[in-house]
C-alpha cells in the first residue's frame, strides 16, 4: 500500500473511532493538523496538536484520547453533554482567530452530524480558495511546511520567551523573601540588587529559545545533551558578562533549561510520558553518573550529609515541584509565600547549608519555617529580620519557585497531556 | 449489495455505492460550484475502468482531492463486493 493510501486508511479508522466514541459521548471534538505532504507525523504536527491542547481545559474536565495513526497526531475530547452548535461556533472563532488556527481542524461531532465549516478556507499561502490551490498544485509542499514551520516557531518562541520573564519577575516581585533580592531589599547578598537581577535574567532568556528550539527538533536527545549543556554554559557566561561576574540565576538556568527541555521533547513528538518523566531522564543523563569527589562545598555535603542539593531535585524528576504546584493556587503574594516556604522546608539545598554554618542550625531554621503562621505579619516579619541578621538565603527554593510558576501557568495554554484521560 | 468508504472529514468524502437497475452518480460538495465537473469525470472513469454499471454512487465530498476520490471509490467498490 502506497503512503497515501495508508494516509486514507488512518483517517478512515480515526472516523469509525469517533464513531464508536459517539455512543457513550453526546458530543466529540476532534483536532488534527492541516499538515501537506506524505509525512502526517512530522514534528511539526505535534507541535499544532499540543498547542490546542488548551481545548481541553476550555472545556471544563472533559475526557480525552490522544493518539496517532498515518494521518498523523489527533485529539479528541469528549463531552457527555453539551450544546454542540455552541461549541462549533467557539472552535470557528478560535480556527479564525488562533495564531496558528489556519494550520489546524477543529471538528465537532454529534450523534447525527458532522458540523463542517461553512466558510470555504483560504490557502495559507495565498488569497485563493484553499481547494483550488490544491487541486492545482499552485504551491510547493516545502513552501507549504516551511511557511507552517516559521509560524510553529513563533508561536512557540513567543509563548515561552513570556512565560519564563512572567515566572522570574513572579519570583523576584515576592517580598519579603528571606534574604533573596526583592525590589526593595537586596537581602542576605550584598552584591546583588534588584536592577542587577532583571539584567541578569534579559540576558538568559535567548539561551531558553536555543534550548527549546533544539528539543523540538532533536531526533535523540543523546546526541543533542553535549549540545544543549554548550547553550547552558552559554547562558551563563552571558550572564556573568551583564552581572559583572555575579552568579545571579545559575541554578535557574540548569533547572529551567532542563524542565524546558522536556518540555520541547515532549510536544514535538507523540510522547505521553510527563514533563517531570522526561526531565528526569534528560537530568540523568546530564549527570546520572556523577561522582560528588570535588572538593566543591555541594560534593562535601553529599559526603557528609548525604544531600544532593539541586541536582538531587533534578534528578529525582522534581519531586517536590510535583507537589508544590498544588499549593500554588493562584499568583497571590500569599500563595507564592506558602510554596516558597514548602521549599525551604522540603528541599535539600547546599547553599542554604553554607550560609546556616552548621547542619544542626541547618535543621534548626528548617523547624522555625515550619511553625511559621504566615498569616501573622509580625511573625513573618521578625523571621525575615532573622534570616537578614544570619545572611541566610534560599537560592534553591527560589529557583524551584520560577519553576512552579512557570508550569503552573504554562499549564493554561498548554496542556501534559496523556494517552487518555476519563 | 452496498458499500461504503471514506468520511466527512476536511478534505475528505464518504462515498456510497450500491447495486441498481441502472447507473446514477449523486455528487454533493462544498466546493461542487468549482469542482462537479472533475469530481464527476473522476467517478465515471474509476466506474469504466473497473467495468462497474448498473450501481447508484452517492458522493459526500468535503474537499477531496481526485485521488481521495478514486481511492474511497476502489474501496467502496470492494466493500460492496464482499457485502452479500
Amino acid at each position: 500500500m502506497d503512503f497515501k493510501e495508508e494516509i486514507l486508511k488512518g483517517r478512515e479508522e480515526r472516523a469509525k473511532l469517533i464513531n464508536d466514541y459517539l455512543k457513550d459521548y453526546s458530543v466529540i471534538i476532534s483536532i488534527t493538523a492541516n499538515m501537506p505532504g506524505g509525512d502526517k507525523n512530522i514534528y511539526l504536527s505535534y507541535l499544532l496538536i499540543n498547542a490546542f491542547s488548551f481545548l481541553v481545559n476550555e472545556t471544563a474536565n472533559s475526557d480525552y484520547f490522544y493518539s496517532f495513526n498515518q494521518d498523523g497526531p489527533f485529539l479528541l475530547i469528549f463531552k457527555k453533554n453539551g450544546n454542540s452548535d455552541k461549541l462549533k461556533k467557539q472552535m470557528i472563532l478560535i480556527e479564525e482567530n488562533h495564531e496558528l488556527g489556519r494550520f489546524i481542524d477543529i471538528d465537532v461531532y454529534d450523534k447525527y452530524n458532522l458540523y463542517f465549516r461553512e466558510n470555504k478556507r483560504k490557502c495559507m499561502l495565498c488569497n485563493d480558495l484553499a481547494i483550488r490551490c490544491m487541486r492545482n498544485k499552485k504551491h510547493k509542499e516545502e513552501e507549504l511546511i516551511s511557511h507552517i514551520e516559521k509560524n510553529v516557531f513563533d508561536f512557540y518562541s513567543k509563548k515561552f520567551e513570556e512565560l519564563i520573564d512572567f515566572s522570574i519577575m513572579g519570583e523576584l516581585n515576592l517580598h519579603p523573601k528571606f534574604g533573596l533580592v526583592t525590589p526593595f531589599s537586596s537581602g542576605s547578598h550584598k552584591d546583588m540588587n534588584y536592577d542587577l537581577m532583571i539584567k541578569a535574567k534579559e540576558a538568559i532568556i535567548p539561551y531558553y529559545i536555543k534550548i527549546l528550539r533544539q528539543t523540538l527538533i532533536t531526533t535523540n536527545l543523546d546526541k543533542d545533551i553535549n549540545h544543549l549543556k554548550d547553550i547552558g554554559i552559554q547562558a551563563e557566561k552571558a550572564m556573568l558578562q551583564v552581572t559583572g561576574d555575579i552568579n545571579a540565576y545559575k541554578g535557574l538556568i540548569y533547572n529551567l533549561g532542563l524542565l524546558i527541555s522536556a518540555y520541547g521533547y515532549k510536544i514535538s513528538r507523540y510522547e505521553v510520558r510527563s514533563v517531570y518523566e522526561i526531565s528526569k531522564q534528560i537530568a540523568n543523563r546530564l549527570h546520572g553518573d556523577y561522582n560528588y569527589e570535588s572538593n566543591s562545598y555541594g560534593d562535601q555535603a553529599y559526603r557528609n550529609y548525604k544531600i544532593r542539593g539541586v541536582r538531587g531535585e533534578a534528578l529525582s524528576g522534581f519531586v517536590n515541584v510535583q507537589k508544590a504546584i498544588h499549593l500554588l493556587k493562584d499568583f497571590s503574594q500569599e500563595n507564592l509565600l506558602i510554596t516558597l516556604i514548602y521549599y525551604i522546608i522540603n528541599i535539600e539545598d547546599t547553599s542554604f547549608l553554607k550560609r546556616s554554618v552548621s547542619y544542626n542550625k541547618y535543621q534548626d531554621i528548617k523547624r522555625k519555617f515550619k511553625e511559621l503562621n504566615i498569616k501573622n505579619k509580625a511573625e513573618l516579619e521578625k523571621l525575615n529580620k532573622f534570616c537578614l541578621d544570619n545572611n541566610l538565603s534560599f537560592g534553591g527554593s527560589a529557583d524551584l519557585l520560577v519553576l512552579s510558576i512557570f508550569i503552573k501557568k504554562l499549564n493554561h495554554y498548554l496542556v501534559d497531556l496523556k494517552e487518555k484521560k476519563y | 449489495m452496498k458499500g461504503i468508504a471514506g468520511s466527512k472529514e476536511s478534505n475528505d468524502c464518504l462515498i456510497t455505492i450500491e447495486s441498481a437497475n441502472s447507473t446514477t452518480i449523486e455528487i454533493n460538495s462544498i466546493v461542487g460550484a468549482f469542482f462537479y465537473d472533475q469530481i464527476m469525470e473522476t467517478v465515471k472513469e474509476t466506474l469504466a475502468e473497473n467495468n462497474i454499471t448498473n450501481v447508484k454512487v452517492i458522493v459526500d465530498d468535503k474537499g477531496a482531492l481526485d485521488y481521495t476520490i478514486k481511492s474511497r471509490l476502489l474501496t467502496a467498490i470492494e466493500r460492496m463486493k464482499e457485502d452479500v
